[in-house]
Order: structure tokens, then C-alpha cells, then sequence
């Protein structure tokens, strides 16, 4: 049999679902093989990469695979941004629901670019992390909230908060000191910089959106591999896929349970005033996004709505 | 060695041609630090925007970051000319000191050739990406979907500027002549 | 990689280097031979990652601090109020055996407050130090020792972009790391000022006539630094945000004084400018080849060698002390931290050794780093301001690197010198 080594670069961190995901496909791809294909796993961005670089240092197969999260990738191809879409899976069935639809229009996204997708991750969902609950419309009033992308700045001021684009480093001093009131960011993120030390009482989940990455290698280099080796990697593609999303649901509780122990009250009830608003940005931030992605945007989106 | 057998063939028309170069250098290093200090200035503004926004009028710019990220790499590898034209570079120059004269400058001659080689490759490299950035149209995630064959062009600007100083470097070191006049005209753009 | 050439490669880098090949420059060439060499990359690809890595190393949002710390600290140098804000410190400080020496440490402590990196720190406080205290005849590498050392408080005293990178990795809070830096920031700082107190006795400089009015002098550069920390822990400015309103607050002083002119602005710009592109040549390329260590894994063999000799609590320290000392010599100390904490950590926290405690001293680690030639950012960055040799600041260094280590083995007997503050807090 070959003896093969391939790099795995991701920017998250190898303590983390995402690690104990890689693990697991490392470990099913030794199996399947023999120990004859060998992951190098470099995770937390230690190879110097972040978000977009990965598309095209794969592309051009200087590492083999890597996770990037999918709305990173929308300057490449618009499509990747619909699991980036205000409240388009609310619930975690209607992500793996989600998911199972635009799989296929993902895979043809990145073969247009040279790449194979061979999984996908997730993070808990997002939600607000702030200094008091939010569940109604008038809760957002003048909060200045951290925000990551243009869906997520143009629906919190839509709701009349104020979003705020800052570096993800400059979160944890800016909270502190009150440059900003409120992060949306996954309950991963809000345990990663320990938001109880930074004045956070309270973490609304409001359904708003589940980070999603994607697990893309590179074509050239996937062509290299025998026919049994190329199986065994989209079988442990699938082991990735498949240990993300159950580590990521246990961390989700495992989160959840050390806001409480730590005095952040968790509210899950956005009231239906809000909800309605919820529903609007959707559809206003979903026709939007349909202008630039074209008629096979309109059909995903319909899908999706209708699972 | 090349500047012991050259320097007698220098004729008039080449000390012409060289002070041709050297005016181009001075030239390009102008307007190489002037886009380094305006990306600069650009810079303190933006983020003096952003903080005011935000504290008096509860708004962003929600590009700031992205933009400080082109702007402050826009400054470092446009001024990577000028500065490399001044001397200012880092290096070490304990053992170059011990040598005579001739000595240093064979030794000069060999480090300019691998630095102005070394700055092609990387160069050669930028294009490749700029042009990929260019074709496929690529723009960045963000808020403001800006195309990133810019920034990557202006990159390609300021390296193959420092190709350019770093050939003309080596040139002075053959025709040490040429150099005599440096001063003369030259545009003051800082001490 | 083979450790045969694993030796080549460190013979060429050191030979290059001492040959007078620009720092940039080698680093960038070792990067290419390492992937190619070392690793199974071709030169196209070892060429097509240096150019990624290089462009996404320049455009990092904590790297924009520099250029404008650095613009506030020309301006102010330029408009003689760094050297009012020395005429009014003379006074004060002619009392201590020392004398002005004192304000590298001071002021370095002080800045470490606002700036969360070591870089801005030493350059900024350097270049408004450092021509003053020369021409005022203090010894030269008291001077540039003493920079050197303290100016790398910038990443132990909060804010830390160290810290905030290691809270994410090791699942640390970030705010109590932020605190156990504290008491051993300040410390270090007095380890230094008795050396310099020791050192600098019977030296009879700052002799002149006591002119009480030169205290006047200490109002604007004070105002400037009440602005600026004001800034970030008002709310108004994030840490990195804070340098623009350091040079608005200098260019409000300088209008207020009646010295603004083109001339200073354009000056300033450029000397700034020119500045961050020397450190940021350096910054880019140490950058690539810190992703090309990491890409063949030499920092990940090491450190599982580290990891493999199962040693007790005290021997784990000190060969991750010689790990990262090691390193540390060639590579960015923050590269290397990334690249093997997740494989330290485990066996660290294995060991019992207390996570918050892990972090002052790695951060420790990095400092040192900054202060070893060939590759230290600190004495690359006093070269620029001081037109001294890297093998002369390196030397005058050497006590203060000595101090720092010492302080490492004091902060591991009594760990509660680093533990205390966060326990207190929360
Ligand atoms: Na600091
Ligand atoms: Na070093």
C-alpha cells in the first residue's frame, strides 16, 4: 500500500469539537489503511492562514485539506453565504435538513475550483451574549453589539441595535471596558473568552444562525491517491462529519451548564413581536443575497424554506 | 571580478545612462513613500472614524478592520523601497566591517544579486495570485465586497519597485562612478 | 526533516546573516529551503505559500498599532516635547543613582498599560528615550540594555496579544491572565531599576541648576498618556483603536503649543513609515518562515520530544524553558507558542501545573526571545532608533535577559507572585 501523509489546516481550536472531530477521521483513515494514510493535523490557524487563504492554498494543493467556515468563502462563490442567512435553520433539525440541500451545490462549488467537499462542521448556534435579556424588539434599543458579517450588522440595526465591527481580539478588552455592550457570537464563543470574567449576565438564544464549515480537499491531490485510499478518505470524511455534529451537540449542554454555574442567565423565548421582525429580515437579507447569487439562489432558498 | 574590469570601459554615454537610472529610482522611491505615508494617514483617520462613530453616533463602519488590514500592509511593502534605497534595512554587518574595500564589495555584489532574486521569486508569486484574484474576480467576505486583486496589485507595485532599487544597488556597485551625483536633485522625501 | 540538514540549514541561515544578507531577506530564503530541502514542497509551491503567507501576515489588524504608535512618538520627539518631558523629569530623577535610566523602565511600564505589544512599546519609548539619554551622556548600553529588557513588558503587563492568544488556545479567561500579569510586570520592573540603581551609582549627570519651571514641562506628555489610557479603559477606544488617539492627542498638544507645521507632519510621516516597514520586513518573512517550520514540523518534533521524555513538574519547566529559548533564538515566540501548546499543554496540565501560572511564564519565554539575536524583534527594532549594532545591543542585553530568567526561577518558587491578583479578583 502507499504510504501517504497529508496537512489538515483549520484556524479552530484542537481543544474543541472540531479537534475531537479530526482526531476521530485521523484515527478511521489510519484504520481503513492501515496506518498507510497519515493526517498531519495543524489546527488553532498554527500554519499562518486564516478563513479565504484556504481556499486557494488547497486550490493549488499546498495543503492537502482544510475547514474553513463557509461564509468566508462567499467572495469566491456567493452560494456558500445561504448558511449564513438570518434565521434560515433556526432549530438544529433544520440545519441537518439544510445541510442535506445545499451539499450537492456546495460539492459543485468547489470542483469549479479544483476541490472536493468531503464534510462539514459546525458550531453551536450563535447567539447574543449581552448585559441584560433580550427577547423583545425594544431590548435592542441603542445595545452596541459586536457583529461578524453584513447579514448580522444589517438585522441587529434593523431591530434598532447598534452593530459594531471589531477584531475578534479586541473583543475580550472591549467588553470589559465597555467599548461595546453585547457579542453575537456561538455559545463556543462565548465560553472560549470566559464571558462571565467580562461583565456578561445574560445569553439570548435567538435562533439567529449555526456557523458552518466546510471540510474541502484538494482535487490534484485527491486524484494521486488509489482508488481504495480515495474511498477510505470520504468514508473518514464522513466519520468527520458525523463526530462534529454529535460533539458539537454534547458541547452545546457542557456550555450551557458551566453560564449557569457561572451566574449568565440563558433565555430561549424571544417573544412573537420579535419573531415576526425575525421573519422579515430573513426574507429581506434572503432576497439580497438572491440578487447576487441568481436564479439557482432563488430555488436553494425555496428548498430550504420548504423542508 | 566585475568592477575591477569594468570601471575603464565606463564611458560617457554610460555614466548617461546611468544617471538615467539612478533618476528613476529617486523618482520611484518619491512615489512609493508618498502611497506609504498617505496609507498611513489614511489609516489614523479611518480609525478615528470608526471610534467616533461609535461613541457619539452609535454606528460603524463595519469595514475598519478590513481596511487597516490593506492599508497598514500597503505601507510596510510600498515603503520597502525607499527604505531599502536609504539603507535603513536590517542586517548584520560584523564581519563585512573586518574586510577591505575590493573584499566588501564582492561580498556586496553577491548579497544584492540573492536579495534582488529573492524579491523577483516572491514577486513572481504575487502576480500569480493577483492575477488569479483578477480573473475570478474574487472580493473580499466582508461587509463592502472590495476586490482583492487591489491590494494584491499594489503589493506586486512595491515589490517589483524593490527590484528595481535593489538592481540599481547593484549597478552602483559595478560603476561606482554613477554614484557620485546621488545627491544631486535628489527629491528630499525625509531625513 | 533529516537533522543533517536541519544543521546546514542553521549553518546557512547564521552564515547568511553574518555575511551581511539583509535580515528580510534570509529569513525569507531559509523559509524556501526549509519547504523545499526539508519538506517535500516543490518551488512552486514553497513560492505560492510564501506569497499567501507573507500577504496575510502584512495586513494583521494588531500590526496597525505600530505605524501610528510610532507616528505619535516622532511627533512628539519632533516638537521637543519628548525633550521637555526629560528636562522635567531631570529634576526628579538626579536624586536616584541611575538618573533618567530609570524612565526607559518607567516609561516602558507605563506604555505597557496602553499597547498590547512589545514591538510598539520598545519602539515607541525608545525613540523618544533613547537620543535624549545618549546626549545627555548616559552609558550606552545601560541605555540600550535596559530598552531592550524592559521594553518587552508590553506583552506581560495587560493588554497582551500574547495572552489573548494563548486564553483561546490553553481555554484560559483571558482577563485572569491579564491580572497574573500584573504583579510580575511590575516586579521585573524593579529588578531592573536596582540593577540600573547599582549600576549607574556615583554617575554625576543632570547636574544643571534645578529649574523648577522644567516640571511644566511633564504636563503635556502627562495629559497625552491620561488621554490615551483613558481612551481604553473608558470604553471608548479598543487597545489597538488607542494609538490613533494617540496621535490625535499629539497632534491636539502640538497645535495647542504652536509647533504644527507641514514640515513636522511630513517628517514625522515618513520617519514612522520608514520604521514599520524595517520591522514589518522582518515581521513578514519571520512569518513565512515561522508557517514553513510549522508546515515540515520541526516546532511539533521538538516539542513531542519534550512531550515524550515524561519528566517531573520542575524538569517539564526546564525543558520547556530550553525549548523555547531555543526556538526562540530563530523563530517569532508567538508562532512557536501557537504551533506546540496543543501538544505542551496536555502533559502541562498532566503535570499540575496551574494553567493561568503556565501562561505568565510562557509569556516570559516569549520576552526572552525578543531580547537573543539572530531573530529578536526588540534589538532589531533599538538597531533602527539607535544606529547601534545588533552584536552591541545584543551584549548591553545580556544582564537584563539574565534578570528576566531570574525572575522566571523567583515566579516558580513563589507562584503566588503571579497567582495572587487573579485569586483576589475573583
Ligand atoms: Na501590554
Ligand atoms: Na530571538
Amino acid at each position: 500500500a502507499q504510504n501517504v501523509t497529508w496537512r489538515v489546516t483549520s484556524t479552530y481550536p484542537s481543544k474543541s469539537h472540531v479537534g475531537a472531530s479530526f482526531n476521530a477521521m485521523a484515527e478511521e483513515l489510519s484504520r481503513l489503511t492501515d496506518g498507510g494514510f497519515v493526517l498531519q493535523l495543524n489546527l488553532d490557524g498554527s500554519l499562518g492562514f486564516k478563513g479565504a487563504d484556504n481556499f486557494e492554498i488547497v486550490a493549488d494543493n499546498v495543503v492537502e485539506i482544510a475547514e474553513t467556515g463557509a461564509v468566508d468563502l462567499t467572495g469566491y462563490e456567493q452560494i456558500f453565504g445561504v448558511v449564513g442567512l438570518p434565521f434560515v435553520a433556526p432549530s438544529n433539525d433544520d440545519v441537518l435538513r439544510m445541510m442535506d440541500i445545499v451539499t450537492p451545490e456546495f460539492a459543485a462549488a468547489f470542483e469549479k475550483h479544483d476541490q472536493i467537499m468531503i464534510g462539514w462542521g459546525s458550531f453551536p448556534a450563535v447567539g447574543i451574549f449581552g448585559k441584560h435579556e433580550i427577547s423583545s424588539v425594544d431590548d435592542f434599543a441603542g445595545v452596541k453589539i459586536r457583529t461578524y458579517d453584513s447579514f448580522s450588522a444589517s438585522a441587529f440595526s434593523d431591530v434598532g441595535a447598534s452593530p459594531v465591527q471589531l477584531a475578534w481580539s479586541d473583543v475580550v478588552s472591549s467588553l470589559s471596558s465597555g467599548v461595546i455592550d453585547a457579542v453575537l457570537t456561538s455559545s463556543f464563543g462565548g465560553a472560549a473568552i470566559k464571558a462571565w470574567d467580562l461583565g456578561i449576565t445574560d445569553f439570548s438564544e435567538i435562533g439567529y444562525s449555526t456557523p458552518i464549515t466546510l471540510l474541502h480537499v484538494s482535487k490534484e491531490a485527491f486524484d494521486d491517491l488509489s482508488p481504495e485510499y480515495q474511498n477510505a478518505l470520504l468514508k473518514a470524511g464522513d466519520v468527520y462529519t458525523q463526530t462534529n455534529w454529535k460533539e458539537s451537540l454534547a458541547a452545546i449542554d457542557g456550555f450551557k451548564a458551566s453560564f449557569r454555574e457561572h451566574g449568565i442567565a440563558i433565555h430561549d423565548k424571544p417573544n412573537d413581536d420579535l419573531k415576526a421582525r425575525f421573519t422579515e429580515i430573513s426574507e429581506t437579507a434572503a432576497s439580497e443575497w438572491i440578487k447576487a447569487v441568481g436564479p439557482t439562489g432563488a430555488e436553494l432558498f425555496q428548498a430550504i424554506k420548504e423542508k | 571580478m566585475a568592477f575591477v574590469i569594468w570601471p575603464p570601459v565606463q564611458s560617457f554615454y554610460m555614466e548617461n545612462d546611468m544617471a538615467i537610472i539612478q533618476r528613476l529610482v529617486r523618482h520611484l522611491c518619491t512615489i512609493c513613500m508618498i502611497g506609504a505615508t498617505t496609507a498611513i494617514t489614511t489609516l489614523v483617520l479611518l480609525i478615528l472614524t470608526e471610534i467616533l462613530l461609535r461613541s457619539v453616533f452609535d454606528s460603524s463602519l463595519l469595514v475598519t478592520e478590513e481596511f487597516a488590514g490593506y492599508l497598514v500592509s500597503g505601507a510596510i511593502i510600498l515603503a520597502l523601497a525607499p527604505t531599502f534605497h536609504d539603507g535603513a534595512m536590517i542586517r548584520l554587518t560584523l564581519l563585512s566591517d573586518c574586510l577591505s574595500e575590493n573584499h566588501r564589495k564582492v561580498l556586496e555584489l553577491c548579497m544584492t544579486l540573492i536579495a534582488l532574486f529573492v524579491v523577483l521569486f516572491w514577486a513572481r508569486y504575487i502576480l500569480r495570485a493577483a492575477l488569479k484574484l483578477f480573473d475570478r474576480g474574487v472580493t473580499s467576505p466582508g461587509v463592502f465586497a472590495f476586490p482583492l486583486w487591489i491590494p494584491e496589485g499594489v503589493t506586486l507595485f512595491g515589490l517589483v519597485s524593490l527590484a528595481v532599487v535593489i538592481f540599481a544597488h547593484g549597478l552602483n556597485l559595478i560603476w561606482p562612478k554613477a554614484s557620485v551625483n546621488t545627491n544631486e536633485g535628489a527629491i528630499d522625501y525625509g531625513d | 526533516m533529516e537533522i543533517e540538514i536541519a544543521i546546514v540549514l542553521l549553518a546557512i541561515f547564521i552564515g547568511a546573516l553574518a555575511l551581511g544578507l539583509w535580515a528580510f531577506v534570509t529569513l525569507f530564503v531559509i523559509a524556501i529551503l526549509m519547504m523545499v530541502l526539508g519538506g517535500d514542497f516543490s518551488l512552486e509551491k514553497a513560492g505560492i505559500l510564501a506569497a499567501k503567507v507573507s500577504v496575510r501576515a502584512s495586513r494583521s489588524w494588531e500590526l496597525s498599532a505600530i505605524p501610528l504608535f510610532l507616528l505619535m512618538g516622532e511627533m512628539l520627539f519632533r516638537a521637543d516635547l519628548s525633550k521637555r518631558l526629560f528636562e522635567g523629569l531631570a529634576p526628579i530623577f538626579r536624586h536616584f543613582p541611575g538618573g533618567l535610566l530609570h524612565v526607559n523602565v518607567a516609561g516602558c511600564t507605563t506604555f505597557a498599560a496602553v499597547s498590547g505589544s512589545s514591538a510598539a512599546t520598545t519602539a515607541t519609548i525608545g525613540r523618544i528615550s533613547v537620543p535624549e539619554l545618549l546626549g545627555r551622556g548616559y552609558d550606552r548600553r545601560l541605555v540600550l540594555g535596559s530598552l531592550a529588557g524592559s521594553g518587552s513588558f508590553g506583552l506581560l503587563i495587560p493588554p497582551s496579544i500574547a495572552m489573548i492568544v494563548y486564553g483561546v488556545i490553553a481555554d484560559v479567561s483571558i482577563v485572569r491572565l491579564f491580572a497574573a500579569g500584573l504583579i510580575p510586570g511590575l516586579v521585573l520592573a524593579m529588578m531592573y531599576s536596582s540593577y540600573i540603581a547599582l549600576r549607574g551609582r556615583g554617575t554625576k549627570l543632570d547636574s544643571k541648576p534645578e529649574n523648577l519651571s522644567a516640571l511644566l514641562g511633564l504636563i503635556p506628555i502627562l495629559v497625552l498618556v491620561f488621554v490615551v489610557l483613558g481612551s481604553i479603559y473608558g470604553g471608548i477606544a479598543s487597545p489597538t483603536e488607542a494609538a490613533s488617539v494617540g496621535v490625535a492627542g499629539a497632534c491636539m498638544l502640538i497645535l495647542i503649543e504652536r509647533r504644527m507645521s507641514w514640515e513636522l507632519l511630513r517628517s514625522s510621516l515618513v520617519a514612522a513609515t520608514r520604521l514599520t516597514c524595517v520591522m514589518g520586513a522582518v515581521v513578514i518573512s519571520a512569518s513565512v518562515m515561522s508557517a514553513a517550520a510549522g508546515m515540515v514540523g520541526i516546532p511539533q518534533a521538538l516539542a513531542n520530544w519534550v512531550v515524550g521524555m515524561s519528566l517531573s513538574a520542575t524538569m517539564l519547566l526546564i525543558a520547556i524553558a530550553v525549548f523555547y529559548i531555543f526556538l526562540g533564538l530563530f523563530l517569532d515566540g508567538i508562532s512557536i507558542m501557537v504551533v506546540s501548546l496543543p501538544l505542551i499543554m496536555p502533559i502541562v496540565i498532566a503535570s499540575g501545573i496551574d494553567p493561568i501560572w503556565f501562561g505568565v511564564f510562557l509569556v516570559l519565554m516569549i520576552e526572552l526571545g525578543l531580547m537573543t539575536p539572530p531573530v529578536g524583534f526588540n534589538l532589531f527594532i533599538i538597531q533602527s532608533i539607535s544606529g547601534a549594532t545588533i552584536g552591541e545591543i545584543a551584549r548591553a542585553t545580556v544582564p537584563f535577559f539574565l534578570i528576566m530568567l531570574s525572575a522566571v526561577v523567583l515566579f516558580t518558587i513563589f507562584p503566588q507572585i503571579v497567582l495572587w491578583l487573579p485569586e483576589k479578583i475573583f
